[in-house]
């Protein structure tokens, strides 16, 4: 399963205080990523990708991240054009607001609202909307994405990839793409623009599928132009 | 559509860290926990869960056993993986989530009479939505019908009425709940999920309900799903056969819906 590292593909994981990363780590290593962990905009700014990685969900956890230099190394980083994937809980820092009082306010990258399931919903049996929304769920649209688009087979409604997380955002994203999950309600299972990834599933553990998408989403390739706009400073 | 039920497959391991039982697949024999879990993950399964084996010595290595397994999946198996051991303090909790489990299986009974507290305790120190509470039961009639018992680790009942317990556990940090039940089921010789049981737990809580029993066909699997287990910790599969594929199949028959194998 592991590949030697690919000549020139050198991913930085980000530790935001809250991070999940050996699986992550292991997962990268295993395509052929020369990935490592870091906390700073300076060694953010020597990647050839930048991962936001899925966390701790709590207050105490994201409280930790609040003040390094994070935010910054994320917006710094998207300015570049260069590849950033958010996974999980990173993708919280993205969209806009914020999910905990402790927690850096999101970067807006995306201009959608982070947000909760409601416990109060009930699913199709009338059964309480399971939170945390954790296991195997379709993901509907990536064939959308140009990088990702094998990952689905063909006549297949979407792809299954693994969740865990309480925290989501709407499945309407102005100026970007969404592919779709449902849980009660819609909501973006993944949000992508030019070469801004968020995917709120977990990559790492959801087996093959996961593997292919984080060797396709490194493969070595020219940055696109910078379309942040000012909101991310 | 939701989501997908889940099968666990347990793979079981003895004071060691060896597996209790060999796996075949084409041919091949695989007897090491991490090479079982590699063929599992590729058969479909959506989760590993490794388990020390109850019966192990209790002078033995305890949750330490679990290193050299789980130290080996971590980079091996890129599924959900899962610690079932002893956890008798927060600090066992926290080395098997340091050995790399995503979620850690505690025995809410050794909370002794404050299982709610034991379980908080265990969420405060390995952190959100990675505390997986175990209830060991079992049913009785009592003077209001049916009622469900928690047992202790010798099987005798606790006086804790588990349909209360679990109302408590999410707030205490737990993410899932997993019922055991601990004596065969009624003109039975083994174990089985407890279907009422599910039921009722299910239709309560709003995090997921997994069910654990001695499986001899995907059948018994479908009976737990069924009744509203979101998933099955079994070890149906363990040896290769029958295929975690052809127990899907069967499963997607029965009108359930599963990831498929291929896992796309």
């Amino acid at each position: 399963m592991h590949e030697t590292a690919r000549v020139g593909v050198s991913a930085i994981v980000l530790d935001h205080g809250a991070a999940r990363t050996r699986r992550l780590l292991a997962a990268l290593r295993a395509v052929g990523v020369d990935a490592r962990l870091a906390d700073t905009t300076l060694a953010a700014r020597s990647a050839d990708v930048l991962i936001v990685p899925d966390g701790d969900d709590d207050d105490a956890s994201l409280a930790r991240g609040a003040g390094m230099g994070v935010r910054d190394a994320v917006a710094e980083f998207a300015l570049t054009g260069r590849p950033l994937l958010a996974i999980g809980l990173g993708v919280s820092l993205l969209l806009e607001g914020q999910v905990h009082a402790g927690a850096p306010p999101g970067l807006g990258l995306f201009r959608a609202p982070v947000q909760r399931f409601d416990p109060r919903m009930t699913d199709e049996s009338e059964r309480p909307l399971l939170t945390p929304h954790v296991g195997f769920a379709l993901v509907v649209g990536l064939d959308r994405h140009p990088l990702l688009a094998s990952l689905v087979p063909k006549g297949a409604p979407g792809a299954w990839f693994a969740f865990r997380h309480r925290l989501c955002a709407p499945a309407r994203v102005p100026q970007a793409d969404v592919a779709v999950c449902h849980h009660g309600v819609p909501f973006a299972g993944a949000i992508w623009k030019d070469a801004l990834l968020a995917v709120q599933f977990l990559p790492e553990h959801s087996g093959r599928i996961g593997l292919e998408l984080l060797r396709a989403f490194t493969q070595p390739r020219a940055a696109t132009p910078p379309v942040v706009e000012g909101r991310a400073s | 559509m939701t989501l997908a039920k889940r099968l666990c497959s347990l793979v079981l391991v003895d004071d060691t860290g060896r597996p209790r039982q060999k796996l075949e697949k084409g041919g091949l024999v695989a007897d090491f926990a991490e090479a079982i879990a590699s063929f599992l993950a590729q058969d479909g399964a959506d989760e590993i869960w490794l388990r020390l084996d109850p019966t192990a010595s209790p002078t033995g290595k305890g949750a330490n056993a679990l290193f050299a397994p789980l130290s080996a999946l971590e980079s091996r198996v890129f599924l959900p993986l899962v610690a079932w051991a002893p956890v008798q303090s927060p600090s066992d909790a926290r080395l098997l989530a340091g050995f790399g489990a995503d979620r850690v299986v505690v025995d809410v009974n050794g909370g002794g009479a404050d299982p709610v507290g034991f379980i908080a305790r265990i969420a405060q120190t390995v952190g959100a939505d990675r505390v997986v509470a175990a209830l060991s039961v079992r049913r009785s009639a009592g003077e209001k019908g049916v009622v469900w018992e928690l047992v202790d680790g010798a099987g005798q009942g606790m006086k804790i009425d588990a349909l209360a317990l679990c109302e408590l556990l999410p707030a205490a940090g737990a993410c899932e709940v997993l019922l055991v039940p601990s004596v065969p089921a009624p003109q039975s010789d083994r174990v089985v999920h407890d279907g009422d049981l599910i039921e009722q737990i299910a239709s309560r809580l709003s995090i997921p309900v997994l069910s654990a029993g001695e499986d001899r066909e995907p059948a018994d699997l479908a009976a737990a799903l069924l009744m509203g287990a979101d998933g099955v910790v079994t070890s149906l599969f363990s040896s290769g056969s029958p295929t975690i594929a052809a127990g899907k199949a069967r499963l997607t028959e029965m009108g359930l819906t599963v990831r498929p194998v291929d896992g796309a």
